[in-house]
């Protein structure tokens, strides 16, 4: 009987040595998520009359709305137009009807920022295959005027050949169709060169604009730094600095502060609470936003996924702004972005609705 | 400038007064006639003799529950157990009751159950100084604390079948859950987005038989998390054991436990639904102190702690050292030998 039950007990052993050796086995099933929010529309904006196509806008954000632009639209007719805007008051409307672009007194499609007289005889003149462009960049708006910020580019002769010459700045009165270029010492190159990144929209905080510019310094790293001027200096272009968390408004560029780091589109905006970065991630084609307490004093802080969008069929997106101009009600932000995805292709606007306060990022 | 409010009695409030009424009634009860002398009272006495009703018994701590709940396979059972596969985790926990009531046909027992648990986040690839189970990750924690209440029904128990027992549980668990950081100087990683336990009330039913050389045991439970308190709204889970009795040093065993939560929003965020589905064979080695169990697990479903998100099917290893009333010390009265 002893003997029975040390056999019975060796083969319980077995078994339980035989499991160890099988134990240590982990197969992932998978990854659920929790949400801060939901995805409410993604839809395709419909194209003007006349347009063939739209591509990803770059926007300056008003209180009541969001004006979109355009730095190049392929018309129906085979020709293409520059820097073509159009004022977008209603996401809802949007979506259904798209956007309406702004007219000139001939009732044409107007562009906000235009050649003068004497760059596009420079550029007729040009027999080496380039031409100058203007391309808007973003800016901010005060007291309804947008300033406009934009690059003077030397492009051609090849479809990839581009030099930019340096940062201009254009100022939209109320309800004009084009803006005034700002012209000093007989030139709108106001930032020459690479010197100063003004790229990525910005808005009006207490008694200064924060202008925020998004640079490449090296392979998959680019930098975001905050230029700044006071209200009443905002078109002399040494009035803008740049932001240091430790020294405040600083003038050397090397000195700037990094607010955050992305290969994709940055988006800086106020909420009620704080400030979000949206970022539209080149790679893998998702939105995220980062929070900061202090735009001043706190870089922005770690992702916070909310969607993604239709992957495209080359690879890389196009777009990723955020509308702050569209928010009806704070918990809801704006998204646009363009895409070659074959089942949905075009511009998109994705609208994303927090759950609570800002689905509890600040709490 | 406003000034204090004064009373005449300190003020207790509504839990204060409620932990001093417990507190006279532990107190309370003097040895009746034909109660068991003081000094001949067993420390860790898990089944109090039947007593007339008029004559109720108490007893300081003593085995948490009449049908304990050591053999779990449940990982939020409070014990001594190391999982040595598939990831090395410790854990230190236990539950007894800090005091019982005996009534004769019914028991009534309260106390604390609590648990901590050191999980690696990464396979077991060999041994530390210890000697323990190590793997190269983050250490991720979790800690639990529960105040219970268990009503061991022995006259309902025995209504039901002669070697029945019977006993209802109310326990009000908070669960928290943390990682370490690791030496290389690498980023935080953020956990927001991972569910949180938190609070919650767990009610559970309890029914043991043993039947020749075989014990059974079953429990059902329910939980109601408490609102904005956890990223779960409510959940149920089922405990099933079964126990070969036949030798008295080595008890083959086999243990099953499933549960499923219902995900809610929390702090603004939306958190999905969970499950967990773990089986335990193995054996028990008996003492009059509780018992060491080997044992071989088999899991799938959400992982615990800040990898709430992740599922996962594992095969493991684990040794657990078990306090309590088990199935191997059944009628247990007596303490240590």
């Amino acid at each position: 009987m002893v003997c029975s039950c040390s056999m019975r007990v060796t083969h319980l052993i077995s078994m339980l040595a035989l499991t160890a050796a099988a134990s240590g086995c982990i197969d992932e099933l998978g990854h659920e998520k929790s949400e801060v929010g939901e995805l409410v529309r993604d839809c395709v904006v419909p194209p003007w009359a006349g347009v063939e196509k739209l591509t990803a806008p770059v926007s300056l954000e008003y209180p009541r709305g969001s004006l979109w632009i355009w730095d190049r639209l392929e018309l129906t007719d085979g020709r293409s137009s520059t820097n073509l805007a159009a004022f977008v008051t209603s996401a809802d409307e949007l979506c259904r009807r798209g956007p309406n672009l702004l007219l000139d007194s001939n009732g044409n499609p107007a562009s906000l920022l235009a050649l003068s007289e004497s760059e596009l005889l420079e550029n007729a003149a040009r027999n080496d295959g380039r031409s100058l462009e203007l391309t808007a960049t973003g800016g901010f708006v005060r007291d309804g005027q947008g300033y406009l910020f934009y690059e003077h580019t030397l492009r051609g002769p090849g479809a990839f050949d581009a030099v930019n010459l340096g940062s201009g700045l254009c100022v939209r009165k109320a309800d004009e169709p084009s803006c005034e270029r700002i012209v000093v010492d007989g030139s709108t190159l106001l930032w020459p060169g690479d010197t100063r990144a003004l790229n990525s929209g910005g808005l009006v905080l207490s008694d200064r604009a924060v202008v925020v510019g998004c640079k490449r310094v090296a392979d998959f790293l680019r930098v975001c730094t905050l230029s700044g001027a006071p209200l009443d200096r905002l078109s002399e272009p040494s009035a803008y600095q740049f932001m240091n968390y430790f020294d405040g408004w600083v003038d050397d560029p090397l000195r700037a502060s990094v607010i955050t780091d992305e290969l994709g589109q940055v988006t800086v905006s106020a909420t009620e609470v704080g400030f979000f970065a949206t970022l539209f991630d080149l790679f893998d084609a998702r939105v995220y936003v980062r929070l900061s307490d202090d735009l001043l004093s706190k870089p922005f802080e770690h992702r916070v996924e909310l969607f993604a969008t239709e992957l495209p069929a080359s690879g890389f997106s196009r777009g990723g702004r955020e509308h702050a101009g569209l928010r009806r009600e704070q918990r809801t932000l704006h998204i646009s972005y363009e895409t070659d995805d074959p089942n949905a292709p075009g511009l998109h606007l994705a609208s994303y609705r927090f759950l609570g306060k800002l689905g509890g990022l600040y709490q | 400038m406003r000034s204090a409010r004064t009373h005449a009695f300190p003020k207790l409030g509504r839990n204060g007064w409620l932990l001093l009424a417990v507190l006279l009634a532990c107190l309370a009860p003097a040895p009746a006639a034909g109660a068991e002398p003081l000094g001949n009272r067993p420390a860790l006495g898990d089944r109090i003799a039947p007593q007339t009703p008029s004559t109720p018994e108490l007893r300081f701590l003593g085995y948490g529950r009449a049908i304990s709940r050591e053999w779990s396979a449940s990982r939020d059972t409070p014990s001594m157990n190391m999982l040595i596969f598939p990831r090395p985790a410790q854990m230190a926990g236990g539950e007894l009751s800090l005091f019982a009531l005996g009534f004769g046909s019914f028991t009534l027992r309260s106390g604390f159950a609590g648990l901590i648990e050191l999980e690696v986040d990464a396979k077991t690839t060999g041994v530390n100084s210890g000697p323990s189970p190590s793997g190269r990750g983050k250490i991720l924690w979790r800690g639990s604390y529960a105040y219970y209440s268990a009503l061991a029904l022995n006259e309902l128990g025995r209504l039901l079948c002669n070697d029945c027992e019977l006993e209802l549980t109310l326990q009000y668990r908070h669960e928290s859950q943390h990682y370490t950081g690791g030496n290389n100087g690498g980023g935080d990683e953020d956990v927001s987005e991972q569910p949180y336990v938190g609070d919650d009330v767990i009610f559970d039913i309890a029914l043991a038989k043993t039947r020749r050389d075989w014990y059974f045991a079953q429990r059902l439970i329910g939980m109601w998390f408490l609102p904005d308190r956890s990223s779960y709204a409510f959940g149920a889970g089922t405990d099933l054991h079964a126990r070969f009795l036949g030798w008295s040093r080595v008890q083959p065993f086999l243990s099953l436990y499933g549960e499923r939560l219902r995900g809610t929003e929390l702090q603004a965020r939306r958190f999905p639904d969970a499950y967990r589905l773990r089986a335990l064979l193995g054996v028990a080695l008996p003492s009059w102190l509780g018992e060491i169990l080997v044992y071989a697990a088999a899991d799938v479903g959400h992982r615990h702690g800040v990898r709430g998100l992740t599922e996962e099917a594992t095969l493991g290893l684990g040794v657990r050292l078990a306090v309590g009333a088990g199935p191997g010390r059944p009628r247990l009265v007596g303490g240590p030998p």
